[in-house]
This record gives C-alpha cells, structure tokens and sequence, in this order.
C-alpha cells in the first residue's frame, strides 16, 4: 500500500504537478485504496496549518517584501560594493556578501537567487566576467540565506517535530556565516587567477552614506533576533513586529511605500504563504498516512540495521539529502523526510538541533547541485545562460559547500555553541 | 462567468486583507498586554490562528490564479509540445478532482464544527472549521476556470 502513495506521488511530481497537489493526489489514491473516509483530507489539512507559529511564516515574507519596496536589494548590493569592490572580483564579492546580509530579510533560497540575481549578474556581465560564473556565484551564495537566521525552512523544521525555533535560528548562525566566507575565500581566489576587474576604493563617507541605506534593513535582522533570544517576543509575534517596523521604515525612512503598494505587498506575501501552508497542509496528510503504515519505524530499522555509528548515519542522512534536495522543493522535502530522518538521528545519540541543521545544510546544497538544482536553473535563466556551463562553472563552489557541510557534521559544536551560549 | 470570476477576485482579495489585518492586529494586542499590562488576554492567540486559516483560505484560490504553486518541470520541458499540452490539461482536470472531492468532505467537517467549541472564547468551531470550505471554493473556482481555457484554446471556433 504504501508503494502505492510512494508510486503515484513521484509520478506526479515528474508530471509537473504542483507539489502540493502532487500530494494531496497521492494521498487520495491511498485513501480510496484503503477504504479510509475521505473526511481525513480537510481534517488533517486544517490541523497541519493551525499552528500558531506558523503564522511567521506569512510575517517573514512580508516583512521581507515590504523591505523590499523601498528598494532594499539595491541598497545592500550597493553596500557591500562600496565596501568589497576594491578588492579583485570586488562585484562578486559583493554578490556573496550581499546574500549574507539579505539572508535575515528573505529567508528562502530562490527568492535571493531570483532578487539579487537580477541585479548583479547582468551587472557582473557588463563588467566583464562571464556569465556562467556570475551566474554560478549568484546560486551558491543564494543557499546562504536559509542558514542565515531568520529562516522559513528552520521555523517549519521546528514547527514538524516540537524543537525552539529560537535555537534553531542561533543554531544556523556560524554555519551560515562559515559558508558565506569559504565561498568569499573561493571566489576572491578564482578572481585573481581570471584578473577580474577592481573598482575604486570608496570613501568612509560613501560606506556611511551606503551603510544608511541598509542600516533599517540590518536593524530589523536584529531586533528579531534580539526579541527571540532575549525572551520579549515568541518568533510568531517577533514576526508581526518585523512587518509594523517594515512598515514604518519602509513609509518613514525610505519613503517609497504608499498605502496602496503595502496592500498589494500584503496580498502576494498572503499568496505565497498560502501556496506554502496548502503545501504543509497536504504534507501533514501525507506524514500521517506514512505514520500509519509505519514508515518511519521501516526506515529507522534498515538504518540501524545497517550501522548504529552516528558518523555513518549522518553521511548516510547526507547522501540522501542531497541527492533528494537537487529535485525536490526544499520545504516540500523538509516535511516528508525531516521527522523521518530525526527519529533515526536521536536513536543514535545526535543531537536534534545539529541533525536540524545539517539538513538543511544539505536540502540547500543540493539547490546547486547538477543536474537538477533550481537555484541553478534559476541564475541560468537570468544570466541567458546554458545550465551546463552554469552547472560547470558552480563546479568549485558546489566542492566548497561540501567542505563546510563535512565540518558542521563532523564539529556539532558550530551549530551547537551559540545556542549553548545564549539559551538556557 | 466573467463578472462573477471579477466579484469572486475582489471577495477573495478583500477577504485575505481584512483576516491579515486581523491576525496581525490580534498578535499586536498580545504583545501590548504581555509586555505592558499585568495580565495578557486567553483570546489572542486562538484568534490569531482562525483569522490566519481563513486568511491562508481566502488566498489559496488567487495562489492558483497566480501560480504559485511550486513544481518541478525538469522532465516536462523535454516532452513534445502535443504531450506538454495534454499533460497540463490533465493537470487541470485532476485538480478540479482533487478539490471537488476536498470541497465535499469539507462541508462534512466544518458541520462536526456545529457541536464544538472552541477552548477559550467559546465560538462554534463550524467557523473555523468552514475555513475549509472556503478553502476549497477559493482553489476549485480558478482551476475550473484554468481547466475551461485550456479546453477552449484547445476547441477550434465553428
């Protein structure tokens, strides 16, 4: 029976299905199957989205969207050019850096790859570095965002098996941080070798005036983490606090949002949310029907049967990840394989926190990883691009990412000593 | 069928910003107690979450409209252009399927709603659980409305 789900939902996913009625579809086929009353459907789609704090999510991508009507892409970018494009590859090294500050303000993966891209790989472009490698820095450094607290992928990873979320975006920080210097490190390395070009050095008064423009953007980043961390808000409603404040900067400070664009902001942020709450909603029907036919038990079994080494769990666990995040959706391979895979994690004396990152880790990864990654597809078709020479030129940074993936598995301590230090 | 898609586009529209508005303003109210007033209200969050599941309900139908929904086309593109067509047709089919079948269990669970209620301010969970049912109509109006355009882009004029 349970090949039947299994069966019909990767047929409807290869089908171009929408994930969510790719599963939603499998799970009816398993129910009339079954014999099970369809009145499971609704039921279990409504208890998978009323969760109080998944109400962040449609408050991140707000307050994300809202941030962005003032401008805020260009602003960053902007930022870390004046303070970076000095130095050989200076424009893709703004590029890097400019994800790792956007990372707090969008949270998901493709949106930086899809934002930032179409600023700077035209920009690279003119500039004169090829295209298959602006192309491939945009998708590698657009996987440093959903590390980068805050996350919508660590407030649903939470949300699916009970973990705080507070811990959990502490928890991404160093890792996050550690990808986006290794691949600074790497791209200031092939810089040299190619001799791409160098801008002048800015003035400290052009950083300043620049650092202004991002400084309410950055800010926000901070008090969301701040109000978690220091126990003033819950990440629903530090949530909430980020759309009023990106409201307020965003009509106050820089200006540009009239009553109307807020409204129009609001409504495709809430469409997108949807989109992703009818996805968790389907998944939450799924989960289900695999917990019946005891899937989790199955998988947890043939593991441990196989090894009880954490080490060999972890790079079994990675293997799959990976393999499964180069065609999957991220969020949609989060809800179907995350508690699975955490069960078999806590049996062999993993900690949660470091498995949840890990994973993620990994599902980003495999973003850029041929021949399948999205953020790939995506940077390919800003860049009118072939994805070979793309998936090519992603080559080092793809070898790069798995370096820090291996040092966040083998050292918990990166994603576990910031929590440690700053919770309870 | 035209203007009854436009005033189902400014119902759902409408119904999507005043239930944002709404959830928004009740985790405001819950900060404000919990920060500044002895006590914090019981209310806020069960609130929060029925304005939040009819807001996600209001919108899932113009998601559709939009698409936003997310899927994977890597297999699809390098299908022939007949198969492609065909494909997406049936699609659109099973999707009507999947929500007209979703859309009558709905109705079923939203009447279990009519003897319960909910733990703290006591409204019948009908509300709540006729989310649903929005939900339902909100995705079945525009994936008829896709399924029709395709088979009529696909139906040569007499």
């Amino acid at each position: 029976m349970i090949w039947l789900l299994l069966g019909s939902f990767v047929l409807f996913l290869v089908l171009r299905f929408p994930i969510a009625f790719a599963l939603g579809l499998s799970c009816l086929v398993y129910l009339l199957a079954a014999g099970i009353p369809l009145i499971i459907v609704p039921m279990k789609l409504y208890s998978g989205i009323d969760v109080f704090v998944l109400l962040s999510i449609p408050g991140f991508i707000m307050a994300g969207n809202l941030m962005n009507q003032g401008g805020l892409t260009e602003k960053i970018i902007d930022f870390c050019n004046r303070l970076v494009g000095h130095i050989r590859g200076g424009l893709a090294l703004a590029n890097i850096a400019a994800s790792m500050l956007f990372a707090g303000i969008s949270g998901t993966a493709i949106s930086d790859t899809a934002s930032i891209g179409s600023v700077m790989i035209p920009a690279m472009k003119k500039e004169g570095y090829d295209a298959p490698f602006a192309c491939a820095v945009t998708a590698a450094s657009s996987t440093v965002g959903p590390i980068i607290p805050p996350s919508v992928s660590m407030i649903i990873a939470a949300t699916l098996t009970g973990l705080s979320v507070g811990k959990l975006f502490l928890a991404g920080a160093i890792p996050g941080f550690l990808l986006g210097v290794f691949l600074l490190g790497l791209t200031y390395y092939i810089a040299r070798k190619r001799q791409y070009p160098v801008h002048e050095r800015s003035s400290l008064r052009q950083i300043a005036r620049s650092f202004y423009g991002t400084f309410w953007a950055l800010l926000m980043t901070v008090v969301i983490l701040w109000g978690i961390i220091g126990g003033f808000f819950t990440p629903t409603e530090a949530s909430i606090v980020a759309v009023v404040y990106a409201l307020l900067v965003g009509r106050f400070v820089y200006k540009r949002l009239t009553f109307a664009k807020a409204l129009v902001t609001m409504l495709d942020s809430m469409k997108t949310s949807a989109s992703l709450m009818v996805l968790i909603g389907f998944a939450n029907l799924f989960g289900w029907i695999l917990i019946i036919e005891r899937l989790p038990q199955a998988v947890s079994a043939g593991i441990l049967g196989f090894t009880d080494n954490p080490y060999v769990v972890l790079l079994l666990v990675n293997l799959l990840l990976i393999f499964v995040g180069t065609f999957m959706e991220t969020i949609a391979a989060l809800l179907i394989l995350f508690p699975i895979l955490l069960n078999v994690a806590v049996e062999v004396g993993i900690d949660p926190i470091h498995f949840a990152v890990v994973a993620l880790l990994n599902l980003m990864i495999g973003l850029t990883t041929p021949p399948l990654g999205v953020c790939l597809f995506v940077a390919a078709g800003i860049g009118k691009t072939s994805i070979g020479s793309v998936t090519r030129a992603g080559f080092p940074f793809l070898l790069m990412s798995l370096l820090v993936l291996a040092l966040v598995t083998l050292f918990p301590g990166l994603s576990l000593w910031l929590p440690e230090l700053l919770t309870d | 069928m035209r203007s009854f898609v436009r005033l189902a586009d400014r119902a759902l529209k409408w119904g999507t910003l005043l239930m944002t508005g709404a959830f928004i303003g009740c985790i405001l109210v819950q900060i404000y107690a919990r920060l500044f007033l002895t006590t914090a209200p019981s209310w806020t969050e069960e609130a929060a979450r029925l304005f939040f599941v009819l807001a996600i309900a209001f919108a899932a139908g113009p998601a559709l409209k939009r698409d936003y929904y997310v899927y994977f086309d890597f297999v699809f593109d390098r299908l022939p252009a007949g198969i492609r067509r065909g494909l997406l047709t049936a699609i659109d089919a099973l999707t009507v399927g999947l929500f007209v079948l979703f859309l009558y269990h709905a109705f079923g669970f939203a009447a279990m709603g009519l003897v319960e209620y909910s733990p703290s301010m006591q409204f019948p969970m009908v509300i709540a659980f006729g989310s649903m049912v929005v939900l339902g109509l909100s995705v079945l109006l525009y994936a008829v409305q896709r399924l029709l355009a395709r088979l009529q882009a696909k139906t040569p004029r007499a």
